[in-house]
């Protein structure tokens, strides 16, 4: 790292609405040295105020350490999108700005999408919404597990070997805010784009980013098998035939064996059993046709195995084994305090926590993080003043509720 | 209701925002692939190096399809007719260079000097014991920005772990939150933490080419998929750091919202996922299933439904169980509950709605012909319409080796002939 100027110093962007792709797309934007304002009703957004893990001790609407996480170091205001007067206000920060990320949102008196873009066509504007702009389910509404569901993630999980234990069980989502979170990557990756043609001297861009639309373009061979080939994959089907996660003495293993070289690599790992030289076992196809027993002799093994004794083992011997880690394990991980990829913040309480900071490596670029205040509206006077309004002006908005 | 053709480019020529960058993109198998294929639907030329001499594991792996058309001379069949392939490389060329061959690396360094990125997923330090490092790209041209994307890291304890999206689950703790109760055994989840990966590492490229057009220096940019894949688990670990101990498999489940599972409907393998985020939400539910006896609704706060979960998983699933999953989908919808049919890959073609946004998109490939591959996680318009660069089928092995040595790099036919003779392109 070096003293270089962050990369999007002097860029202002206007973040409106979302409790989840929006504001981390905003954040990762602020990390990068953006001027990030965030517009919320007056009070709050109490939907992303309410998520939890709750920090003792703090206010309502500011114990949430989820919005901590995702909006500190953003300049918060408040305004009433939905009143004309509200709406003029949001729309003189949009005009103002040169990104504007929504997730389309009412703002009285200012078209969003491509009719802003067409007033300003110098604004890059980004909206991430659960189906996309455009198309007959725009307007249906979602939630992660919804996301999960639509994108053909959940109709894929659990599978295999975790199916057939349990094949009565419900599809299941991936967990956290796997689904959104991947939405709001797309969105910066986007409005970064839209930012470096702005920069060679062209316009800004109207990007449409669908939740369910980047889960299905990511990651989904099962596209390309029931498409072209006619397979259509289940829960049930989808599974490796040789390998999956075992037990150990003290927490799980994941294994993954394909080639000759990986099964090779593993009995190796396991000390080269003899039950392990069979024949029977010798190619893909007739692993795959003995998977049963060979799970069984893998998993009579591990079950006898200390997870990290393994894990190195099979570093030495080349198979493609990891360990199973759980996120308080991670946090403490020494690869991850090695590459500093979390950071200590600070909580509002004063506590101390490992968060994911920068978003990427890079030689050239530093990225910053600075906390700041989250209660609802804390920089109202601050972004008002900017925009031209009188300290008069902000008291008498903010006392009839616009604000 | 918004149409697509709201977005539909009207006259004037207009180009993808990288229109201009040239990627000399060393990566295969997934996480790679996945990446540059973004860069090249921003407008990017993605020149995807690759050999004979070992081959992408997408191109091999499955039964091939059959050709459908005459296969050009030189082509090896067994190669370029993997479906997985062509979705991850559309809209890419490919140029073959042994990049063993001292001449190979040499054409290679040829190419960084007139590109603008250089990109590889291969196992940490690989590069570098290529003779590929950032140094001697550096050299080749100051201002390359270059990437290389790998499991864990360039650096780090667990460098050398295996990359596989399982393997990246288990490690970014993915996979000790899906599921329930101790049935982890075999959970395999979808490619979530390549896709991720690529998303942000294409987002970095981008940091990098910004900082470019400012001071006009190239950079080095170290990808570790597995910290890409803590994205959205942030809820798990700060719960782990405030409450001393880490969450476990929670299912479906959500801390603040009930009901929020999938459950069954009428047929085989049904279901639909409904979420309930409020009182209200949970009203409207209680009316679309008859759960309203006298127009009372039972469980009426979310500290009660949460208190509850089981027993109200078991009632609404008692009245889902009637019911035809879009049928209720649109209840539900009509009724302001989010709601969905979870959804197969065919339940996804058949979808109104992917394909009004021809979010599968249709690519004539030279020998298998038409195949439906992923289109692009987003969509750019201008004040002029979509900036969309035309679709490309997959590219076949070594097909601008010609484009790449004669009008890139100036050398001549003859010289291409020898290269080929050599066995530097191949």
């Amino acid at each position: 790292m070096t003293d270089q100027p962050s990369v999007l110093g002097g860029i202002k962007v206007l973040e409106i609405g979302g409790t989840g792709a929006v504001p981390y797309c905003g954040r990762l934007l602020a990390m990068l040295g953006a001027d990030v304002v965030k517009v919320e009703p007056p009070g709050g957004d109490q939907a992303a105020r309410r998520l939890p893990p709750y920090l003792p001790g703090m206010p309502a609407l500011q114990r949430s350490a989820m919005f901590y996480y995702l909006n500190t170091g953003k300049s918060l205001v408040t305004a009433d999108a939905a009143t004309p007067t509200g709406g003029q206000l949001v729309a003189r920060l949009a005009e103002r700005s040169d990104v504007v990320v929504h997730n389309g949102p009412q703002v009285a008196g200012l078209e969003l999408g491509p009719a802003l873009l067409r007033r300003h066509d110098w604004i890059v504007q980004c909206a991430i919404t659960p189906y996309g702009w455009s198309g007959p389910k725009a307007d249906a509404i979602s939630s992660d597990l919804v996301t999960n569901a639509v994108g053909g993630d959940a109709y894929l999980t659990p599978a295999g070997l975790a199916h057939s234990l349990a094949p009565e069980r419900e599809p299941l989502k991936l967990a956290g805010f796997a689904g959104s979170y991947a939405a709001g990557l797309a969105g910066l990756l986007g409005v970064l784009a839209s930012l470096f043609r702005r920069a060679g001297g062209l316009g800004g861009d109207f990007i449409d980013v669908s939740e369910q639309d980047v889960h299905i373009s990511m990651s989904r061979e099962q596209i390309m098998w029931a498409a072209n080939e006619n397979v259509l994959e289940t829960r049930e089907t989808r599974a490796m035939p040789v390998g999956g996660c075992f037990e150990c003495v003290d927490g799980f293993i994941q294994i993954y064996v394909f080639s000759d070289e990986h099964w090779k690599a593993l009995r190796a790992t396991m000390g080269d059993p003899a039950w392990a030289e069979s024949q029977d076992y010798a190619t893909p196809l007739s692993r795959a046709a003995h998977s049963a027993e060979i799970n069984t002799g893998i998993a009579d093994w591990a079950r006898g195995e200390e997870r990290d004794v393994v894990y190195r083992r099979a570093k030495e011997r080349g198979a493609t084994l990891a360990p199973f880690l759980s996120p308080a394990e991670i946090i403490i991980d020494q690869h991850m305090v090695q590459r500093e990829y979390l950071t200590e913040t600070e909580l509002p309480d004063g506590a101390q926590a490992m968060v994911p900071g920068r978003p990427f490596l890079m030689s050239q670029t530093p990225v910053t993080w600075t906390p700041g205040p989250i209660a609802p509206g804390a920089s109202n006077r601050t972004v008002y003043l900017d925009l031209g309004l009188a300290d008069d002006d902000i008291e008498a908005l903010t006392s009839v509720g616009v604000i | 209701m918004r149409t697509a053709a709201d977005l539909r480019r009207k006259e004037e020529p207009v180009v993808g925002p990288l229109s201009g960058i040239r990627v000399v993109d060393l990566c295969w198998v997934y996480a790679g692939p996945v990446m540059t294929r973004m860069l090249a639907d921003l407008g990017a030329e993605v020149i995807k190096v690759e050999s004979s001499r070992r081959p992408d594991g997408t191109r091999l792996g499955r039964r091939p399809l059959d050709p459908v058309l005459p296969v050009p001379e030189g082509a090896n069949v067994d190669l370029e007719c993997q479906p997985l392939n062509h979705a991850l490389n559309r809209r890419k060329r490919s140029v073959a260079i042994n990049l063993s061959a001292p001449e190979g690396r040499e054409i290679l360094l040829d190419l960084v000097a007139i590109s603008n990125v250089v990109t590889d997923n291969f196992a940490a330090g690989t590069m570098n014991r290529m003779g590929l490092g950032y140094e001697e790209l550096r050299q080749a041209n100051p201002r390359i920005v270059a990437m290389s994307m790998s499991g864990a890291g360039q650096f780090g304890r667990l460098r050398d772990v295996p990359a596989y999206a399982t393997s990246l689950a288990a490690l970014s703790g993915l996979s000790s939150l899906v599921g329930e109760g101790s049935s982890l055994y075999g959970i395999m989840m979808p490619t979530y933490g390549d896709s991720n990966a690529a998303i942000r590492a294409a987002g970095s490229l981008l940091v990098a080419l910004l900082g470019a057009v400012r001071d006009g220096q190239g950079q080095y940019i170290d990808v570790s998929e597995w910290e890409a894949g803590l994205v959205g688990l942030e809820e798990a670990f700060l719960t782990a750091q405030l409450a001393g101990s880490s969450p476990g498999p929670r299912g479906n489940t959500s801390s603040y919202a009930c009901p929020h599972d999938n459950f069954r409907c009428h047929g085989e393998d049904e279901w639909i996922a409904i979420s309930v985020l409020s009182d209200a939400q949970w009203g409207a539910l209680c009316e679309v299933l008859g759960l309203a006896a006298a127009g009372v609704v039972p469980f009426p706060t979310v500290t009660d439904r949460l208190s509850h979960r089981a027993e109200l998983d078991d009632l609404v699933q008692s009245r889902t169980l009637e019911r035809d999953a879009a049928e209720l989908t649109a209840a539900l919808q009509a009724a302001g509950v989010p709601a969905f049919p979870v959804l197969s890959v065919e339940g996804q073609f058949a979808d109104e709605h992917f394909l009004d946004r021809e979010v599968f998109v249709q690519t004539e490939h030279p020998l298998v012909g038409a195949e439906v591959v992923p289109g692009a996680p987003f969509r750019f318009s201008t004040k002029h319409g979509t900036t969309a660069p035309p679709m490309s089928a997959a590219p076949l092995l070594g097909e601008a080796n010609e484009y790449v040595i004669c009008e890139l790099l100036g050398r001549d036919q003859a010289e291409l002939k020898r290269l080929v003779a050599d066995g530097v392109l191949t």
